[in-house]
């Protein structure tokens, strides 16, 4: 193994800390000496479509930044991983974490001028759990429900005030709240719309819909939007925000230095060689976020051949990370040492396999003799997509190696979460879990997220599928499960990360997933653009300045053309 | 006899679009596994049943075939349904269609205006230098793929000159040169391989009605090359021109979708690709009966014209 590394763990670990440090230290230039101006539009490139704004219409990372410009969170992140109070104003919690109040701001209303307070509390959290949607009230939650599970009921208990009740002991329960950056302030108006939900979004954020397709999202400033900057200027700068969707990454970078694009996003899965060139460029200023966002390879444990421990191992084995690095993400980002990164409270290198020919040979070989068959699975990739069949075929050479046959499967996007989430794979690669906490892990390494509650409100009705719909592997590990529960019953801060990082040697040892490498994002932007990274969050504090959401277009403003 | 003629070309065009709809209809019918579950991956098995009954799945292929059928021909497209709710196809294509229509249109206008002169002229200059000089540069042109082109005219054209937009479409009304300047790349990447294969075609034509008695018998009565040329011998020649035409324009509806994506143009070529990626198949069933419709009326169009162009085809095609 150290031949491979070319000098050994040491130097790897050196790198992954330089590249940690780097991607942490990432400012934007600062225009504070410049004062704002109000006024102007953007337009910005992402690489991901509109698919809607229902709870169950999951935007995935660039849109979800468009979208956040119309939403905001209940809650908020800062740059320090702390999630804080943003709408709300205040939160309180029992001493054993079950129970949990939660009080919205005054003043602040949605764009349909309807003012956000318990009542819209109430529904956002109830649609979120499932329950709207058994009285016939909302649509289905989606994955959401499966999230939100450890919710027993959620009360009124003042106008500004509700009472969140656990099953299980949540010290992190605003993470589940936060649902990094997903779980929108949506306008009752909205989720109880009917056929509109996925079509007309209405939030509380600074710029309202003005019109949205599958491949735009246009959004103009919110005239009655709730905060001021520190000179008392309403907030936002901007007049406007166009989003388009580009899939092609050369019509973003393009669009970039002909200046049709203002700003534009990328991902390091793909296109870290656009992402270096933009670096380069003296006119734009490029951004990137830390490493964490953590793709995984998903083994699925209902059906052969990765029932089986001995072949989940060999495949785990098998993955040359380093190499892949190399050759796919030109060293752009980190070969994987755990299931997932050095930010995150669950990293722990102890189980991991890494990258060692001759045990996975071992293990096809153990394998063969205990099943008597080949080790031999389907694997899909995005069909049309040049990264992803690139990938895909990297990742077969790696198995052909140790003597497993991989066969890919061409399938849409599309197909690919339709089968993803039935759990209708052998294995595939997805990216899922991130962050620094575990609110966007656990739900995908546990079979039963309401904790086991018998009594849960969609407990014998068909929903009941969302409590593991998440966990793509499919596994039921009742010692990993038990302490990930444990660990966030655990108030002390130290003691509950040694816990998760038990649950995750316990994962890593069952080799119930594997990890190739960490991901990042990029964004570029043009001199014109302004303010980004400086606006801080409402109690003070900053936000991350870049994200798998990108930037926060509140305190962003334009000069010039 | 004319009535006829024109009774037989509605029929053959309502036989084209029954066929390829009704055909639509069968693969949705076809699927392994129900729409109602593509369309609501996470609906309830309520909902599922409902919307099975709302789009008329219960129906069998012909019940179902008929209720699209009736609900097309009043405009209503179907939907296209998200996990909270449901937007018109019809909504879409609004957008979609102009946007597709005029870059055909605009595409077609600036292919024929330089093949026509050229096809004229290299055929008159048939062996020479100048003949030589076209036919091979048409045979490079038209090897390139249009979306090749496109990001070349991207590189050159938006990022280094910075004279045009690389990207998004703007409508005539937010003004003229605005929106010329948003067309003027995605028309040159269609138009050029077109240019290429429509010179070709009236080349050969052309080639092949200057060796004709009348033509030989109009030069030796005294008449200019030019008017030998353009009343003689072109409007003869340009029947198989205008006909591929008509092919391209139905093809050009749909079928613009790289060119559509790099320069963000997003027509009817891009609602397609999305509804097919979606799993949009009610929607996807509509738009490809529109691209149908599109595709037989210009045929039909373009048969009318090559009657009046030439009234020897539309003689042959009545007595057929």
């Amino acid at each position: 193994m150290k031949h491979l590394f070319r000098g050994g763990r040491r130097k790897v670990a050196a790198v992954m800390a330089v590249a940690l440090v780097a991607s942490l230290s990432q400012v934007a230039p600062s225009s504070a000496a410049e004062k704002p101006k109000s006024g102007g539009t953007l337009n910005v490139g992402i690489f991901d479509s509109f698919p809607g704004y229902c709870m169950a219409d999951n935007l995935a990372n660039s849109a979800l930044m468009a979208g956040r410009t119309i939403y905001e969170t209940w809650v908020e992140q800062r740059a320090d991983g702390k999630i804080v109070p943003y709408v709300l104003e205040k939160v309180e919690n029992s001493a054993d974490f079950k129970q949990w109040k939660l009080t919205v701001r005054d003043g602040v209303q949605f764009h349909d001028g309807t003012p956000v307070n318990g009542d819209a509390l109430v529904t956002s959290i109830q649609s979120g759990r499932g329950a709207l949607t058994l009285l016939g009230r909302a649509p289905s939650p989606g994955t959401a429900g499966g999230f939100n599970a450890n919710i027993v009921d959620v009360v009124k208990v003042a106008t500004n005030t509700v009472q969140v009740n656990l099953y299980r002991p949540q010290v992190d329960f605003l993470e589940t709240l936060y649902a990094s950056g997903r779980n929108f302030v949506r306008a009752p108006s909205q989720i109880l719309g009917g056929a509109k939900c996925s079509t007309t979004p209405i939030g509380t954020g600074p710029f309202k819909l003005v019109s949205t397709k599958l491949n735009e999202l246009v959004v103009a400033k919110n005239p009655n939007y709730w905060r001021e900057d520190a000179n008392g200027t309403r907030l936002p700068y901007l007049d406007g925000i166009t989003f388009t969707f580009l899939v092609e990454t050369a019509s973003r970078v393009s669009g970039l230095k002909s200046k049709s694009l203002d700003i534009a996003m990328f991902t390091s899965a793909g296109e870290v060689k656009q992402i270096k060139d933009l670096q380069k460029n003296k006119n734009l200023t490029t951004i990137l976020s830390a490493e964490e966002y953590y793709p995984s390879i998903w083994m699925n444990h209902r059906i052969a051949p990765f029932n089986n421990k001995n072949a989940r191992v060999a495949v785990s084995f098998a993955i040359d990370r380093a190499d892949f690095v190399k050759v796919r993400q030109r060293n752009f980002v980190a070969p994987a040492t755990s299931i997932v990164g050095p930010n995150n409270v669950m990293y722990n290198e102890k189980g991991f396999r890494q990258y060692d020919l001759g045990k996975a040979k071992e293990a096809v070989a153990a394998y063969k003799a205990e099943t008597g068959k080949d080790l031999e699975f389907s694997f899909p990739y995005t069909a049309g997509s040049t990264e992803s069949l690139a990938n895909a075929t990297q990742i077969q050479k790696y198995m052909t190696a140790a003597g497993i046959k991989m066969n890919l499967l061409p399938l849409t996007t599309a197909e690919i979460i339709q089968r993803a989430f039935p759990q209708q794979f052998q294995a595939m690669a997805l990216l899922l879990m991130e962050g620094t906490g575990t609110a966007f892990i656990a739900p995908f390494v546990i079979s039963d997220t309401s904790g086991g509650n018998q009594t849960h409100i969609l407990r014998r009705t068909p929903l009941a599928v969302l409590y593991g719909i998440l966990n793509l592997s499919a596994f039921s590990d009742t010692t990993s499960e038990e302490l990930i529960w444990q660990a966030k019953a655990t108030a002390n801060a130290q003691a509950r990360a040694k816990v998760y990082k038990r649950a995750t040697e316990v994962l890593q040892s069952e080799a119930r997933m594997t990890t190739i490498s960490y991901l990042k994002y990029a964004l570029a932007y043009r001199s014109n653009v302004k303010g980004v990274g400086e606006l801080g969050l409402v109690n003070g504090g900053d936000r991350k300045l870049m994200t798998n959401f990108g930037i926060d277009y509140t305190g962003v403003w334009k000069t010039g053309k | 006899m004319r009535g006829s003629f024109w009774v037989k070309r509605l029929a053959q065009l309502l036989i084209t679009v029954f066929g390829v709809t009704f055909g639509c209809s069968l693969l949705v019918q076809l699927l392994p596994v129900s729409p109602a579950e593509i369309l609501l991956p996470v609906g309830s098995p309520e909902e599922r049943d409902l919307l099975t009954k709302e789009i008329g799945l219960d129906r069998g292929p012909i019940g179902y075939y008929a209720k699209w059928l009736g609900e097309f021909v009043t405009g209503d497209f179907g939907d296209i349904y998200y996990s909270g709710g449901t937007e018109e196809v019809s909504g879409r294509l609004a957008t979609a269609l102009p946007r597709s229509l005029l870059l055909m249109i605009y595409t077609q206008i600036v292919a024929l205006s330089i093949a026509i002169p050229l096809g004229v002229w290299s055929a008159y200059r048939v062996g020479r230098r100048a003949d030589k000089v076209i036919s091979n540069t048409l045979f490079t042109m038209s090897s390139i793929p249009n979306f090749a082109i496109a990001l070349v005219l991207v590189l050159i054209v938006g990022v280094r000159l910075q004279w045009l937009p690389t990207l998004d479409y703007q409508p005539f009304s937010a003004g003229p040169w605005e929106h010329a300047k948003h067309m003027i790349m995605p028309v040159l990447s269609l138009s050029v391989g077109l240019v290429a294969s429509y010179t070709r075609l009236l080349r050969a034509d052309m080639i092949a009605t200057l060796r004709e008695d009348y033509i030989t018998m109009a030069a030796s009565k005294g008449l200019s090359d030019r008017r030998v040329l353009w009343r003689h011998a072109f409007r003869p020649s340009s029947v198989t021109l205008f006909t591929s035409a008509a092919l391209n324009m139905g093809g050009l509806i749909g079928g613009a979708i790289v060119v559509e994506t790099i320069f963000a143009t997003y027509g009817v070529g891009f609602e397609v690709f999305a509804a097919i990626s979606g799993r949009q198949y009610i929607a996807l069933q509509s738009m490809v009966a529109i691209i149908c419709i599109f595709y037989v009326l210009f045929n039909l169009t373009i048969d009318v014209i090559a009657g009046y162009v030439d009234p020897r085809t539309r003689d042959r095609r009545i007595n057929a």
